[in-house]
């Protein structure tokens, strides 16, 4: 008994780390279906939800008049959920500019939100992102020139994380994302991805249907309707949006604990996906998604049932895991001793 | 080497972290918890700030 449920969990998470990414290598090779990209000027709606964003408006602001297309082509779409800090009041001052502004007294969530954005779009492509990420100059014209695939119905482009030296982050939640691009990119060459990057990802607009009110993850649940309509959902490298990785890893915990909160919520809402004849990328939504909702369930069940295992190889493995906690501990350690240290020192003042 | 070391630390707690997510996610799920709102009222800070 021990023994089955320690290597059913041993496969289900070797499966998702690394069977998963070689099985899409080598469909990658086999199936491969290059975007025929081609540069044009479409005309674009950028669209942009908020709520307190004061402190990053007026840099975004300034961000979306740098890109590298032609001004005429571009419509600016900031929709303002009930800000509180005065993000409304600065985003006046850009109406002369052509910034349009949507308020909505009553906060309602991103979703609503940015449906209210996109009703104001008159652009052939609507460009979603977010306030706190800089896009590159020519993001925008990468992402647009996918769309001369006819086959091409949405596109996402990349969120790079810097470190303080503005070079991309290469430790712990920086190479969790580095990981995570290089399976969207071989995802992306076989067919789509399941899921866009909400810094930066572009659709048709007579694609767009209204997402439902409380919706957590427009940027998988507007792809994948798309997907499921028929369309690709790709993922391009080129289109870059930067952030930086001075989030630690446990307010990358937070947002993950979210992110995976919805897609619980987006099964539930949209069922179909789980149906592998409706859902042309059925095995990569269950490796990629489902996968990591249950990997956690799997590392349980191999610690407990490698306890019952004392011998040779399980023995080994046991040993691999205590060290891989314990030096999980270390790190836990390492990322709050500050913390610590402060409580430490308010509690000797006390 | 100490900041090797503190970076090769990091990834198992990341890992740990990470793989912590999706049972407090369903956790959330489960109770209804609106995380279809904003995360926080409070304004965000700029780059220069965080990069500070």
């Amino acid at each position: 008994m021990a023994e089955k449920l320690f290597w059913t969990a041993f496969i289900g998470i070797v499966y998702v780390y690394a069977g998963y990414p070689l099985l899409l290598m080598l469909c990658r090779r086999l199936l491969r279906r290059p975007v025929r990209k081609q540069y044009q000027e479409l005309s674009v709606s950028l669209v942009m939800a908020m709520h307190n964003e004061s402190k990053s408006v007026r840099a975004k602001m300034q961000n979306c008049f740098d890109l590298d297309y032609p001004a005429d082509k571009l419509q600016i779409i900031v929709s303002l959920d009930a800000p509180t800090d005065g993000t409304d009041a600065l985003l006046r001052d850009y109406a002369e500019r052509g910034v349009e502004v949507v308020y909505c007294p009553v906060r309602r969530g991103k979703a609503e939100t940015l449906n209210r954005g996109v009703a104001l779009a008159k652009g052939e492509i609507v460009v979603f992102m977010d306030a706190e990420q800089r896009l590159e100059r020519g993001a925008v014209r990468e992402l647009v020139a996918n769309f001369a695939d006819e086959s091409v119905g949405a596109a996402s482009g990349a969120l790079v994380l810097l470190d303080k030296q503005c070079n991309e982050a290469s430790d712990g939640v920086g190479l969790y994302w580095r990981y995570e691009k290089k399976l969207r990119a071989m995802e992306s060459d076989i067919h789509s991805v399941p899921g866009a990057t909400g810094a930066i990802y572009a659709i048709r607009r007579k694609l767009f249907t209204p997402l439902p009110t409380g919706t957590i993850l427009d940027d998988v649940m507007v792809p994948m309707r798309i997907v499921l309509g028929g369309k690709r959902a790709i993922f391009d490298p080129s289109a870059r949006a930067y952030d930086l990785v001075t989030q630690s890893a446990d307010s990358e915990y937070e947002k993950k604990k979210r992110t995976l909160a919805g897609n619980y919520q987006l099964f539930a809402e949209m069922p179909e996906l789980l149906v592998p004849w409706h859902n042309p990328i059925f095995v990569q939504l269950v490796s990629h998604k489902v996968g990591r909702l249950i990997v956690p369930y799997c590392l349980v069940a191999l610690f407990f049932s490698n306890a019952f295992l004392p011998e040779g190889f399980y023995r080994v493995v046991m040993l691999l895991q205590i060290a891989w906690y314990s030096m999980a501990c270390v790190g836990w350690w390492m990322s709050h001793r500050g913390k610590l240290r402060r409580v430490e020192l308010g509690i000797v003042r006390d | 080497m100490r900041k090797t070391l503190g970076k090769v630390v990091l990834i198992p707690y990341t890992f740990v972290l990470l793989n912590c997510a999706p049972v407090a996610g369903l956790y959330g799920f489960v109770l209804g918890r609106s995380l279809g709102i904003w995360n926080s009222g409070v304004p965000k800070d700029t780059w220069e700030e965080r990069k500070a």
